[in-house]
């Protein structure tokens, strides 16, 4: 009773010493960055812009 | 006078292990919820809900993960043995904590679903046959559930009900309920977040749970390797192995013996006295030869149940027994016939004599 368990004990541990690293490192180096995961950046307003109002503003 | 029926053998031990455990998962969840936000995308900022969804699952992962070292550590150093006397417990509460993420996810995710939450959490996504897209909540499922029936087996009704035989194959599930956990998170969250801090967790993790078992693994083969000898003069027609020496044996303690047939037989040193009893303890198979005489009996260092080293049977009210060895010396040479007896049954324990008496 007392071997079976142990055997098993560690029969299971090296199924999963190889398994758990291999699905681990398969998921993150193939993991896919999305557009969405990217921080949002601020860009300038174009120069077109900030003179197009002030023209509307005078009509 | 009977004894009476208590659900939870309360004692000191078992409410200080309790309160350390249970305080120790509020603080981490009520700074993971403090201190989280702080390292968000500030452009992206996650949601109360949310924060606390990942503060009982990171929560519940570390606890399995510190669970699952407290078994190896025990057998690389008998220190670790106080963590090991309420693991049940221990278990249950990180079942609790993982019961609660499950539920707090569902609810910000499947709220809003056409369908029931429940059957959403299933249907929203059955990409089975891909890697990545996988739906990782199949996985998380699979370990909550498998929690949920460890928890509820736990108690030691379920044990003398189910055997510690059949009890300790269900139990060890725990480990199919980590694998899962851990393919949960790496197709879950892993995929989703850009913070290299749970990956660094979730490999930290894998790489001391696994490489603890295996590093108590190879010490219990290379333990088993080391069998007792057959003794070489035999006056009878027992098969009489050597055990060791009586010096070798520290009074009041024990000595494991292996056995040709990976059994271990505990051999006990009580003041003039001598007794085999086997190594596996009727609880919860704890290693007895690692315990001390106590009172008078044997000690299991795993939950301190007790065992008369004559006969291998637990002191009144208890009704725990294991099986006895004959023992016989040859000199100083302890010799042990490897065929065991009944549980609970009496074998006059050898008497040592002092080692000058011997000499001369």
């Amino acid at each position: 009773m007392q071997r079976r368990h142990r055997t098993t004990h560690a029969y299971m541990w090296k199924v999963l010493a190889i398994f758990l690293p291999a699905m681990l490192i398969a998921a993150l180096a193939i993991r896919q960055h999305g557009p969405t995961e990217k921080s949002a950046v601020q860009i300038e307003k174009p120069a077109a812009e900030t003179e197009a109002p002030a023209a509307t503003t005078d009509e | 006078m009977s004894v009476r029926y208590a659900p939870v053998g309360w004692n000191r031990n078992k409410i200080i292990y309790d309160v350390v455990v249970l305080a120790a998962a509020v603080a981490y969840i009520l700074l993971y919820i403090k201190i989280a936000p702080g390292f968000q995308d500030v452009t992206k900022p996650t949601s109360g809900a949310i924060l606390r969804a990942q503060a009982f699952g990171t929560c519940a992962f570390l606890m399995l993960t510190f669970i699952l070292c407290i078994g190896p550590l025990t057998r690389l150093d008998a220190r670790f043995l106080p963590l090991l006397y309420n693991r049940r417990h221990f278990g249950v509460i990180t079942c609790a904590i993982a019961f609660t993420h499950a539920t707090h996810v569902v609810s910000i995710y499947y709220s809003f679903s056409p369908l029931n939450k429940y059957v959403a959490v299933l249907a929203s996504n059955t990409s089975y046959d891909r890697f990545l897209g996988f739906p990782f909540e199949t996985f998380g499922i699979f370990a909550l559930f498998l929690l949920l029936v460890l928890a509820a087996t736990s108690h030691d009704f379920w044990l003398r009900f189910l055997t510690p035989p059949i009890w300790k194959a269900i139990h060890i599930s725990v480990y199919v309920a980590y694998a899962a956990i851990v393919c949960h998170v790496a197709l879950g969250s892993l995929q989703s977040k850009q913070s290299p801090l749970l990956a660094v967790i979730v490999g930290l993790s894998v790489v001391m749970v696994t490489g603890l078992h295996l590093v108590a693994g190879r010490i219990e083969r290379q333990k088993d390797r080391n069998t007792a000898e057959s003794a070489e003069e035999s006056t009878d027609e027992a098969p009489w192995v050597v055990a060791g020496d009586v010096e070798s044996v520290p009074d009041g303690r024990g000595i494991v013996v292996p056995l040709e047939d990976g059994e271990r037989v505990a051999v006990f040193r009580y003041g003039d006295k001598l007794s085999a009893l086997a190594n596996v303890c009727a609880h919860q198979n704890g290693p007895l030869g690692e315990g001390r005489i106590m009172d008078g009996c044997v000690t299991c260092p795993w939950h301190g149940f007790h065992y008369r080293p004559e006969d291998g049977c637990a002191p009144p009210p208890f009704t725990e027994k294991v099986a006895t060895y004959r023992l016989k010396l040859d000199g100083r040479r302890i010799l042990l016939d490897p065929r065991p007896n009944e549980p609970g049954t009496y074998v006059e324990p050898v008497r040592v004599a002092p080692p000058s008496v011997t000499e001369a």
